[in-house]
């Protein structure tokens, strides 16, 4: 088991995101949070990184964990190569250079290595975004909406990552209001409503 | 990013490091503050040599009693603060004794008679103090020819608003007057006479009427006593072994 | 730099204006490091809620009240206080925390201008805070507001002038005393011109190393 949620909620001002979920996250499992527009989907994936605090319960997570913006958050003024490099070296992993060669070359963006971000396309810069928080290593990997700002052949791209990272016993969480995704991935759903 | 901070650093101490004073200088080193660009009393000359009466006396003082003197240019207007606060050890610079000056500073024995003379245009129709009604008027700030003027308010109140315009330093007032802004200039007679000589003594005139004679001295601290007692002695020896009087033709050969 | 100002006998005229020009530049200099380097620290430490009200105090005292004054302050002011500096480091002090004030204020418009997000992926993928402000926002502040600063270090090439009023010799002060030592005014127009040059100089190299940054987000 990579993460235990108990009894979780989130008030926030006069609105009750969320309360009394209790879920576990195993290795190589995809759990989706579901719901409309504004429900508290991201509020939750962003408790499970730490970006924001419960208002009761507890989550028990010994494992790294990593968070794929939806809107990516390269560092703009760095070049691809730098923002997978520059995290890796300040937490001084080893191997560096071989771990971003190796996930470049997996993401099929090995020429763009010394480009700037922002010439990139919106699939490219999710590719990024994602190796970048590999870099860490991490044994569980979220998604805030992948989707919802590329193409069918960027997400079908995206599908094919998840399905990779499954494989590798990664644990994945992914918020998303795009069933399409969430059909053809998902082992385990969360509704909010 | 590192590097570039590293160098920015380093290259911060190297030019404070250029900037800090040297401590080998020996305790008795004096410092004479003065406003380069009083001629001919302490100047600086066209090759920024610090030259002038003053600057000759100066020296000559410190051959005479072994002390040691630095001249360091400073700001006339906080001349007394310079002085007060032990930036500077004497004020040495056509020093003109004035009554609310000796409240601050201890004087020197008199070494130097000047008047504070009234200087116009060779075709200004001015040609008396009566005739500076309405008209613009300019000294040196804080000189004693503004004391001079503070001091004669009937006089100040006829001027063109009531007002006595003040510049930074001497050359700004014949610069005002040539430009036809200043209708009359009011300075040392010392300085006016060197100037005039220098841009030609026909483009001006010199009233007959002035704002009082007054001797140069040189200022010390209040307590320096002593060094008051060394310099007046010295200045004493030089005018009876004729000295004084060598410096004198030097600078002011009529 | 003990010739400089002193009791100088052996000069030309070419000398003087160039203690002039190196007294100007090496105000420049320090001024323009010190302060530079200063406004980091004081950004990184604005994050703090406490530090953040006296800094804001420091900034609005240092922008609403002139430069001259403050140096008058802290070369003639402080003395009263028990605190006496030489006129070189009285002088380089109030040009550094003057101007560190106005770059503070640039540069935390170009922080806040920075995406929030930033912050929280950095917090994500685990950097400190130190390491967050030096590598991630800095540098994004400083490519964004870098035309507001390049104006300042204009200004300040400029403000050096005020120096005279400790006795230093700058420029502008050399060129005053030789307006008075030759009567004309032929200085004047020469250090005019050399000041047109250095800004020149100046304003040429500030774009080239704004277009180096820009090139850095790939404009």
């Amino acid at each position: 088991m990579l993460l235990k949620a108990e009894n979780i909620s989130k008030q926030f001002n006069d609105n009750l995101l969320f309360q009394n979920l209790s879920f576990t996250i195993n290795e190589g499992e995809v759990l989706a949070i579901e719901g409309p527009s504004g429900v508290g989907k991201s509020t939750l994936i962003r408790c499970l990184c730490g970006l924001e605090r419960l208002t009761t319960g507890k989550i028990a997570c010994d494992f790294p964990i990593g968070l794929v913006f939806q809107d990516f958050q390269l560092f703009p003024h760095l070049t691809v190569w730098q923002n997978l490099t520059l995290v890796a070296n300040f937490h001084k992993i080893p191997n560096v250079e071989q771990r971003a060669n190796e996930l470049l070359c997996y993401f099929n963006l090995i020429n763009k290595a010394q480009q700037h971000i922002n010439i990139l396309s919106g699939g490219e810069k999710q590719r990024i975004a994602i190796a970048r928080a590999l870099m860490l290593n991490p044994k569980i990997l979220c998604f805030d909406e992948p989707t919802s700002a590329l193409d069918k052949t960027a997400t079908k791209q995206v599908i094919d990552v998840i399905q990779k990272l499954q494989n590798d016993q990664l644990g994945i969480i992914v918020v998303s209001h795009d069933q399409e995704l969430i059909k053809s991935i998902t082992n385990k759903v969360i509704s909010l409503k | 990013m590192k590097k570039i901070y590293f160098v920015l650093l380093t290259l911060l101490l190297i030019l404070t490091g250029c900037t800090s004073k040297t401590d080998t200088e020996d305790q008795k080193t004096l410092i004479v503050g003065l406003d380069d660009t009083f001629v001919p009393m302490g100047f600086r000359d066209e090759s920024g040599n610090l030259v002038g009466f003053d600057i000759d006396l100066a020296n000559a003082v410190s051959e005479l009693t072994g002390l040691k003197f630095e001249f360091q240019p400073i700001d006339w207007t906080l001349k007394e603060t310079e002085l007060n606060q032990g930036n500077i050890d004497m004020i040495w610079n056509g020093y003109s004794i004035t009554a609310s000056r000796q409240e601050e500073v201890l004087f020197s024995n008199p070494y130097l008679e000047n008047r504070q003379i009234i200087v116009v245009l060779k075709d200004s129709d001015i040609n008396s103090l009566t005739d500076l009604q309405d008209k613009v008027v300019a000294v040196q700030k804080d000189s004693s020819a503004l004391e001079a003027v503070l001091s004669a308010p009937e006089v100040l109140a006829t001027f063109k608003n009531g007002e006595v315009l003040q510049f930074d330093s001497n050359v700004d007032l014949f610069l005002d007057l040539e430009a036809g802004r200043s209708d009359a200039i009011i300075l040392d007679e010392i300085f006016a006479d060197y100037t005039m000589k220098q841009r030609g003594v026909d483009n001006y005139r010199v009233l007959s009427d002035n704002f009082g004679t007054e001797s140069y001295g040189i200022g010390f601290r209040k307590d320096d006593t002593e060094l008051q007692k060394t310099i007046n002695d010295a200045l004493q020896t030089l005018i009876n072994n004729g000295t004084f009087d060598q410096i004198k033709s030097k600078w002011f050969n009529d | 730099m003990e010739h400089l100002t002193k009791s100088r006998v052996n000069g030309s005229m070419i000398n003087y204006y160039l203690e002039g020009l190196q007294t100007t530049l090496v105000l420049f200099g320090v001024s323009l490091i010190g302060s530079i380097l200063l406004s980091f620290i004081l950004l990184y430490l604005y994050q703090n809620k406490i530090i953040a009200f006296f800094l804001k105090f420091y900034i609005y005292v240092m922008r609403a009240t002139p430069l001259l004054l403050q140096i008058i302050f802290i070369f003639f002011g402080l003395p009263f206080f028990g605190i006496v500096l030489d006129r070189w480091l009285a002088a380089c002090l109030a040009f550094i925390l003057n101007y560190a004030a106005y770059f503070v204020e640039i540069l935390r418009g170009g922080v806040q201008s920075i995406d929030k997000g930033q912050k929280e992926v950095a917090s994500v993928l685990g950097l400190s805070k130190l390491f967050t402000f030096r590598m991630i926002l800095l540098p994004q502040a400083i490519i964004n507001t870098f035309t507001a600063i390049s104006n300042e270090i204009l200004t300040l090439i400029k403000d050096t002038a005020l120096i005279s009023i400790v006795g230093l010799s700058d420029l502008l002060k050399v060129s005053r005393s030789l307006v008075n030592a030759t009567a004309t005014i032929i200085p004047f127009i020469l250090v005019g011109i050399i000041y047109l040059i250095m800004n020149a100089m100046l304003t040429l190299l500030l774009s080239l190393i704004e277009k180096r940054l820009l090139a850095q987000k790939g404009i």
